[in-house]
């Protein structure tokens, strides 16, 4: 039955999607948005349904294979090309899910400013909900692909038709880069097949190259070129420097709800393909800890670093506010990196962490900046005109202090659980001892810039005088402030008792990695 | 002399086809009411394809005896590309007569386009060079009469002459090449060429093939007549070079290579791949940078040529591999997945520019604009093939790119590799015009003139859009199991 509940989870809103769209067309334009309210919220409670009957207690009990709520069946066979529909989730997407479906239902809520062509936004919005749901359940590679490459579509309308002023520039960068990522990563799903004896599905795939590698009939350097094709495919998705110009505009002109799901869930799309990917499916092979694997992740580390570092200081000179935000989303997707490249168990669980972490923390930020757009005079986001909130919108003001002190690490808060583990693990791994122990160094330091960014802004925005773009401002509506209240209070929840989503991520982890 | 009853069952689709041909003539000249005229031709000449269609089905249980028709063979490959190019005929005679070019005559035209299928038919009978060039030309010279049916257009004469001197040239050459070949090795069956040894001599008439099929197939740099001929010709007949002709065409492509020179791929496999890189790159380059959509579409077809082609590469690279005779049955597979994808996409597209050629008298993209909003099921079907052109799952155009894909980067060769690295930055270039043309078909409406109604026309678009939505489940229900053990 639970098999069940998960396809309907990711099929459901893909019905809903045309069901919201012929209702909101036909029937009544205003009832799409409680349609696809009412779609996400049943999916939200199945998921947190799943969560609270598997996910809660000493260990998940896991299948033969390593995956709960298993659907699999063959698609596609002939003798040598199996393409499977096989999914299920484990310790690694089961914590994705649930953000999906979070992050969804508060987006939800935050789109009832949009009044333009209602039925089509909330249709491409369930619709992207299904692409995302997909991608992170999917456990066979060309299923998986369809699913990654799905998402872009309506991403690309949500930003192309309700976006900003640079909207279609936007629009395309992020659709051009992200597709050409996708078929470089194809070429390598590809070649992992072909040395994979024939099959797409994840699973076997993995057992296979693994063996195939035991045996010698394949060798590391293969693995190798195979790593490096992935990691191209899922670092623009990322993304990581210097593969990271589409995202400011992106998320600059997405619309407030467009770039909370950008930052929070199709980041870690990213971050998801790589650790299943790249590092999962790969892992079996010894690869990682092979000198081959290692300089990978000296390189990776490098990456990171300069990825903490470099969008922080641009981040500091930002004056558009949603453009801070992005880029601080490219400096703490670093510590994902950062600790996948560590690669020990603290630096696992730090990468895991830090997507749920900032997962929930970047949406709200972007949400916020979306509310004080919206009720400024000439609705701008511009840090030097906008000042003093905390007089006119108190709670909107204290909402952002909190989720910007999440975001820059403030310890009791979530994100500094994540960047607590990713330190600790860099610190620890063996690839970033003697000369290499700059990168870890240097990726400590960007968080006083982190700090520094945030900090100013708050000094700018939230607690000058008030300037005139906000003479008109009021309280935001429990719309607009009641869902980020909710991601705040996860944030804190998540500092305090960060068991509750770590635990599921470290077991799951020393079971893929260090069994 | 009696008349062999395998020889009369074999070649029963072509002489349905050529009765077609008189009777639509008789139609045309007995009707004189434009509008009977018009029902009566469209209705024969598509009765006639399915007839056709059906006979080539029925040639399933046909075993050719070797004595009675030693230069044919009516196996699988006949049967899947004949049925491929007899529906994308119908498809196009369908839509034809909504051309306002071509249906004030379209007796004429029909009947010339059977004639051409009749070609195509017999290129995919062929087992020997002989029928397989005499396919050809049967198949190409009708073009050049239906490419110049806006008589006084100066861009269609020009487009026609050009084709016409063109396209002679290019048959020239393919002859001066098979006669090279034949002179090399005495041989003119394919199953002779394929045991022949390679020498200096056969190379170079391979070579002459090669270049002259690369006309044909309008691979770069053998390109220049495509934007002309697809601006000039009746959109109708664009409709009928890129959705059938073409693909008759690769079926010329794959008998000579695929069957008969499969010997000799270190000969042309490298330059079909140089040919197939610059395809993709000239392709999507230039239709980035085209204003008017039949521009565009002609050079995203000499991208999709290339694309098609790459199964060419794969086929040549796969040659002396464990697995040779899976990865070259895969190479096929994947052709014909991405030809048939082509046409349903290709052939959505190019009824919904009909439709705007018919109500503006011309392409440009300025006219594309707000179609969407003109007219919801034109610019909904318009845009999901231009997504699926793309190659954005789970649209046709994905599952054929995919299995493309597959099918190059399985033979793990350097040139495998360039192609496709170069398949995918081609990819990714074409989001951007593919793209565009979809905005501006989304964008608001900057002239209120409407669309000229076509509802028959509009049902062919949708028809063909679910065939595209549901071509990933259509393709994985037949079993490939058994197309692939058939194919050779």
């Amino acid at each position: 039955m639970t098999a069940g509940i998960l396809n309907f989870i990711l099929w459901f809103p893909l019905i809903m999607a045309l069901v919201t769209y012929f209702i909101g067309k036909f029937v009544n334009e205003g009832w799409s948005k409680w349609f696809a309210v009412g779609t996400v919220s049943i999916t939200t409670i199945l998921t947190l349904y799943l969560w609270l009957q598997d996910f809660i207690g000493a260990s998940v009990s896991y299948g033969s294979n390593g995956f709960l709520y298993e659907t699999r069946f063959d698609w596609f066979s002939s003798g040598s090309l199996t393409i499977t529909y096989d999914i299920g989730v484990d310790g690694l997407s089961m914590p994705l899910l649930l953000l999906t479906q979070v992050v969804f239902l508060v987006s939800a809520f935050s789109s009832f400013y949009i009044h333009d062509r209602e039925p089509l936004y909330y249709g491409l919005y369930l619709f992207l909900l299904t692409g995302l749901v997909g991608t992170f359940v999917a456990l066979d590679l060309f299923l998986f692909y369809i699913f990654w490459e799905v998402v872009l579509v309506p991403m690309f309308f949500i930003i192309a038709i309700w976006g900003g002023v640079n909207k279609y520039y936007a629009s395309m960068k992020f659709f051009i880069y992200t597709h050409l990522a996708s078929l470089i990563m194809l070429i390598g799903l590809i070649k992992m097949f072909q040395n994979g004896n024939g099959t797409f599905n994840m699973v076997d795939l993995k057992t296979n190259i693994a063996n195939n590698v035991a045996n010698g009939s394949v060798s590391l350097s293969t693995i190798n070129i195979i790593f490096w094709l992935v990691f191209i495919g899922f670092i623009v998705k990322f993304p990581q420097v210097p593969f990271h110009t589409w995202l400011p505009d992106a998320h600059v002109q997405a619309p407030s709800p467009g770039s909370s799901i950008l930052a929070g869930l199709l980041l870690k799309m990213g971050g998801y393909g790589l650790i299943r990917i790249g590092f999962w499916m790969i892992a079996d092979t010894g690869y990682f800890t092979d000198e081959l694997g290692k300089s990978s992740r000296v390189f990776m580390g490098i990456m990171a670093a300069v990825s903490l570092i470099y969008p922080a200081f641009i981040a500091l000179r930002q004056i558009d506010m949603k453009k801070m935000i992005a880029y601080s989303s490219i400096s703490h997707m670093g510590i994902v990196l950062l600790g996948l490249a560590a690669f020990n168990i603290e630096g696992l669980n730090a990468a895991m962490f830090m997507m749920i972490a900032h997962g929930i923390i970047s949406p709200g930020l972007f949400l916020l900046a979306g509310i004080i757009e919206h009720n400024t005079k000439s609705h701008t986001r511009d840090m030097d005109k906008v000042s003093g909130l905390t007089f006119k919108m108190p709670i909107t003001a204290a909402l952002f202090v909190f989720l910007g002190f999440g975001s820059a690490g403030l310890p009791g808060l979530a994100g500094f659980v994540a960047e607590f583990l990713g330190f600790t693990g860099a610190f620890n791994s063996d690839v970033f001892q003697g000369t290499n122990i700059w990168i870890p160094v240097v990726a400590v330091l960007s968080v006083i810039v982190t700090a520094g960014y945030y900090l100013w802004a708050m000094r700018r925005v939230m607690f000058n005088k008030p300037s005139d773009e906000i003479e008109n401002a009021s309280f935001a509506k429990w719309w607009e402030t009641g869902p980020i209240f909710v991601l705040a209070l996860v944030t804190l929840l998540l500092g305090v008792v960060p068991a509750i989503v770590q635990k599921v991520i470290d077991e799951w982890a020393r079971l893929a990695f260090f069994s | 002399m009696a008349v062999d009853p395998v020889a009369f069952t074999a070649f029963s689709p072509v002489l349905a086809l050529f009765a077609g041909v008189i009777l639509v003539l008789i139609a045309d000249l007995v009707t004189k009411d434009a509008a009977s005229n018009r029902k009566f031709v469209v209705s024969i000449t598509s009765a006639t394809l399915l007839l056709a269609i059906l006979l080539v089905a029925k040639t399933n249980d046909l075993i050719p005896s070797e004595t009675v028709l030693p230069m044919f063979k009516f196996g699988i490959f006949y049967q899947i590309f004949s049925i491929i190019g007899l529906s994308a005929s119908i498809l196009v005679i369908f839509s034809a007569a909504y051309d306002f070019t071509v249906q004030k005559d379209l007796g004429v035209w029909a009947s010339l386009l059977m004639i051409s299928n009749a070609g195509g038919i017999v290129i995919a009978a062929s087992n020997h060079l002989l029928p397989l060039y005499v396919g050809f030309e049967l198949m190409a010279i009708p073009i050049y009469g239906m490419v110049a049916y806006r008589k006084r257009s100066r861009e269609a004469t020009e487009a026609s002459v050009k084709l016409f001197l063109l396209g002679a040239i290019s048959s020239g050459i393919i002859v001066y090449g098979i006669s090279l070949v034949y002179g090399a090795t005495g041989q003119l069956t394919f199953a002779a060429l394929a045991l022949n040894n390679s020498q200096p001599l056969k190379n170079v008439g391979i070579f002459l093939i090669l270049f002259g099929t690369s006309f044909k197939l309008s691979l770069v740099p053998f390109h220049w007549w495509v934007s002309d001929v697809y601006v000039g010709a009746p959109v109708s007949m664009v409709n009928y070079l890129a959705v059938a002709s073409k693909k008759m065409a690769f079926a010329f492509a794959f008998q000579m290579f695929m069957i008969s020179f499969v010997n000799d791929t270190d000969v042309w496999g490298p330059v079909m791949g140089l040919i197939v890189i610059l395809s993709i790159l000239v392709g999507n380059g230039m239709a980035a940078i085209q204003n008017r959509v039949m521009r565009l579409i002609a050079y995203s077809s000499i991208a999709h040529a290339g694309y098609i082609a790459i199964s060419l590469v794969a086929y040549a690279q796969a040659t002396g591999l464990p697995n040779e005779s899976e990865l070259k049955a895969l190479a096929l597979y994947a052709a014909i997945l991405h030809i048939v994808a082509n046409i349903l996409m290709k052939g959505t597209l190019i009824a919904g520019a009909l439709i705007v050629v018919n109500s503006f008298e011309n392409d440009h993209m300025e006219n594309f604009r707000g179609i969407y909003k003109k007219d919801k099921v034109v610019g909904t079907t318009m845009v999901l093939a231009l997504f699926s052109l793309i190659g954005i799952p789970p649209l046709g155009g994905f599952v054929s790119k995919y299995f493309l894909f597959i099918a190059v980067v399985n033979t793990n060769t350097t040139l495998a590799w360039a192609t496709a690295f170069v398949f995918a930055i081609g990819s990714a270039i074409s989001v951007y015009y593919y793209v565009k043309l979809a905005r501006v078909i989304l964008d608001e409406p900057s002239n209120d003139i409407p669309l000229v109604p076509a509802t028959p026309l509009k049902a062919l678009m949708v028809l063909l859009t679910v065939l595209t939505v549901f071509f990933s489940v259509i393709v994985f229900f037949i079993t490939p199991q058994d197309v692939f053990s058939t194919l050779f």
